[in-house]
């Protein structure tokens, strides 16, 4: 079963804007770009910028759509800031997807972001706003995390994939190698631990059956002892019963008395 | 028929030896008086039959005859005749037990017509049903009891309803009719709503949802049943039942869908929201408790709460209270009782003006299913990558 996390990221919801790029050109394709980027379940657009017909708009009049979709696919609302003339005009639900996005880039750097950094990187001065801004995100599976108003910070412990562009391939491969490696030596101290959990075990066992073999031989011994020292704890066990009957008398229920 | 001639000719009847003979020209002369539609011959007719001269063997008949022909007649005089027969024959009940039956149910007929509730109830509650006389059939027992349950509903009077509809549950074993049985646990399932025994209402109106002839009765049924939902308490038997209603595929055909998709995956609903929520709920449903607040403020300020706890590790009052969009006095309290009942699990300090959510599970548990949760993201990342050949190394 596909989670909700998966459906933003497997592409199917751009599936249908792909389509269309490929008979549509120039105008159409603005407008494709548009509605990609309008629509609430769109969060990658690296097919879409893939398209053939979306790479010669870098060559038209509508260059700066193709920017556009450049900055919502890699890119942060700071990127959309500084070239704000040169590109197209936001609306809300572009403006609110694109901060979305710019807490998903943050949240690759790091799993704790403070409200001082999400407020400057977005643009929020009011810290309602902000939860507001990510618990829709929470609740829209674009991130999993807490809120933390003491320390004034975002704890991520989940946070979809975003497009990834050539260049960060590289660093992709080597974390992913890192990764690996640390996870081999995770199995690999898993395995010593292992090793050692069944050689301390073992040992254990074979105490445990030493001391039970001892104590079989020093049971079959007790029972093999001289009559004398019989007599001995028998007469022990009487002149303790003569001791207790010849106690003090408690008046009313004799509390010495035998069953 | 002027009334001294028709009271010679009551006499004249009388008068006569013949029984057969006598409760035919009985009968005539009813007929004739129901087709005039004159009240006072007719109520001449009702004095001289329920005279104690009269033997009651003719009476009795006669009577049972009228119960069935006055119909016809217009419904105030219908009313008006009802009442005088129930007058004149007040000291001799006992003796005309079916007939006062009949008049009582015809007359709580005409009340409901007019809405009054709870004369209609009255005049049931006034059928003899434990006779020594007659053969009464559960069935009519339940149909009674059941039918003065839904009129002191309508009077929003729930504790005289649930008596009656207790009344007609004794009974309810040896009836077999289908629609009767429906209808009792219709009754029944409003009262639990009425009485603001949410949780059970919601019950036995999803139940009624899955039972009723009628789609549209079916549906608005299941509505019901999300409505008390959510209205109840927080708290485990709740959500179960709410995971019922959101999973009833059904529930996405109606209006409170957006709302019982909210609260079940314990997501914070707001004012605008709730405004339009509240809309649809009845005015007993918006009746005020103790404090202040309605049921929906209580139960929506409390998921709320639980909500944040979801969402924050800590909480200042005043963002609390900004977030659910109340004071942050009213928060902290409501957060206070639901940690005192062990509904929110969290501590509360009042030096910083904050509260602390705890995560449920230890973090070992928390450490697995992340671990686990990582594993299985990579599974489906190698089935992915499988699909591409020429990317497999």
């Amino acid at each position: 079963m596909t989670t909700q996390q998966e459906t933003l990221t497997d592409g199917n919801a751009l599936k249908q804007f792909v389509v269309l790029a490929k008979s549509s050109k120039g105008r159409a394709i603005v407008s494709i770009i548009e509605k990609a980027l309008n629509h609430p379940s769109v969060f990658v657009f690296g097919e879409l910028l893939d398209m053939p017909n979306v790479q010669q708009l870098k060559e038209t009049e509508f260059k700066n759509y193709y920017d556009l979709l450049l900055i919502f696919a890699y890119g942060s609302f700071i990127d959309y800031k500084n070239k704000k003339d040169s590109l197209p005009q936001l609306t809300p639900q572009m403006i609110t997807k694109l901060k979305q996005l710019t807490i998903v880039f943050l949240s690759s750097t790091s799993n704790v972001i403070p409200y001082s950094v999400l407020q400057e990187q977005i643009e929020i001065t009011n810290v309602r706003e902000l939860e507001d801004l990510i618990i829709d995100s929470i609740y829209q599976n674009i991130i999993k995390g807490k809120l933390d108003q003491k320390n004034k910070h975002l704890e991520i412990d989940f946070s979809i994939g975003r497009d990834v562009q050539p260049e960060q391939l590289d660093s992709m491969i080597n974390c992913l190698n890192n990764w690996s490696s640390t996870s081999q030596k995770l199995l690999d101290d898993i395995s010593g631990l292992i090793t050692h959990s069944d050689k301390v075990h073992l040992q254990y066992r074979k105490e445990k059956e030493e001391f039970e073999s001892k104590f079989e031989i020093a049971k079959l011994n007790t029972k093999n002892d001289s009559p004398a020292e019989q007599l001995y704890y028998d007469s022990m066990e009487y002149s303790d019963e003569v001791r207790m009957k010849k106690g003090p008398k408690i008046k009313g229920k004799d509390y010495n008395k035998r069953p | 028929m002027d009334v001294n001639n028709l009271k010679q000719i009551l006499e004249e009847t009388s008068a006569l030896s013949d029984h057969k003979t006598k409760t035919e020209k009985y009968k005539s002369i009813l007929q004739q008086l129901v087709e005039s539609k004159q009240v006072a011959p007719l109520k001449v007719f009702i004095t001289h039959l329920t005279d104690e001269s009269t033997p009651l063997v003719i009476s009795r008949t006669i009577l049972l005859s009228f119960t069935s022909s006055h119909k016809t007649l217009p419904e105030d005089i219908q009313m008006e005749l009802g009442i005088f027969v129930l007058d004149r024959i007040q000291n001799r009940v006992v003796a005309f037990e079916e007939q006062v039956s009949e008049i009582r149910y015809n007359l709580a007929k005409l009340y409901e017509r007019q809405e009054n509730w709870r004369e209609s109830a009255r005049c049931l509650i006034a059928i003899p049903l434990d006779s020594s006389q007659r053969v009464i059939s559960p069935e009519y027992k339940v149909k009674i009891y059941v039918k003065i349950a839904r009129l002191f509903l309508e009077e929003e009077e729930s504790g005289q309803a649930e008596t009656y509809i207790n009344r007609a549950s004794d009974s309810l074993h040896l009836v077999k009719n289908q629609k009767l049985i429906l209808a009792h646990k219709t009754c029944f399932a409003r009262i639990m709503d009425y009485k603001r025994m949410f949780l059970k209402a919601s019950l036995r109106y999803y139940d009624l949802s899955q039972c009723l002839p009628k789609d549209t009765e079916r549906m608005h049924a299941l509505s019901c049943a999300i409505v008390c939902a959510i209205l109840d308490k927080a708290g485990p038997q709740r959500s179960r039942t709410l995971a019922t209603l959101y999973k009833d595929e059904r529930s996405q055909q109606l209006g409170v869908y957006t709302f019982l998709e909210k609260m079940f995956l314990e997501r914070i609903l707001k004012k605008t929201e709730v405004k339009k929520f509240a809309e649809q709920l009845k005015p007993h449903q918006m009746a005020l408790l103790s404090d202040g607040n309605t049921v929906l403020d209580r139960a929506v300020i409390e998921h709320n709460l639980l909500s944040a706890s979801k969402l924050y590790n800590n909480i200042t009052f005043d963002e609390l209270g900004s977030l659910l969009e109340i004071q942050a006095e009213k928060a902290e309290k409501v957060a206070s009782k639901m940690v005192c009942e062990e509904r929110l699990i969290g501590s509360i300090d009042q030096i910083e003006r904050l509260i602390q959510f705890e995560n449920v599970g230890d973090s070992l548990t928390q450490w697995d299913k992340k671990i686990e949760g990582l594993c299985i993201h990579m599974n489906n990342i190698i089935e992915s990558i499988s699909k591409y050949p020429e990317f497999i190394v």
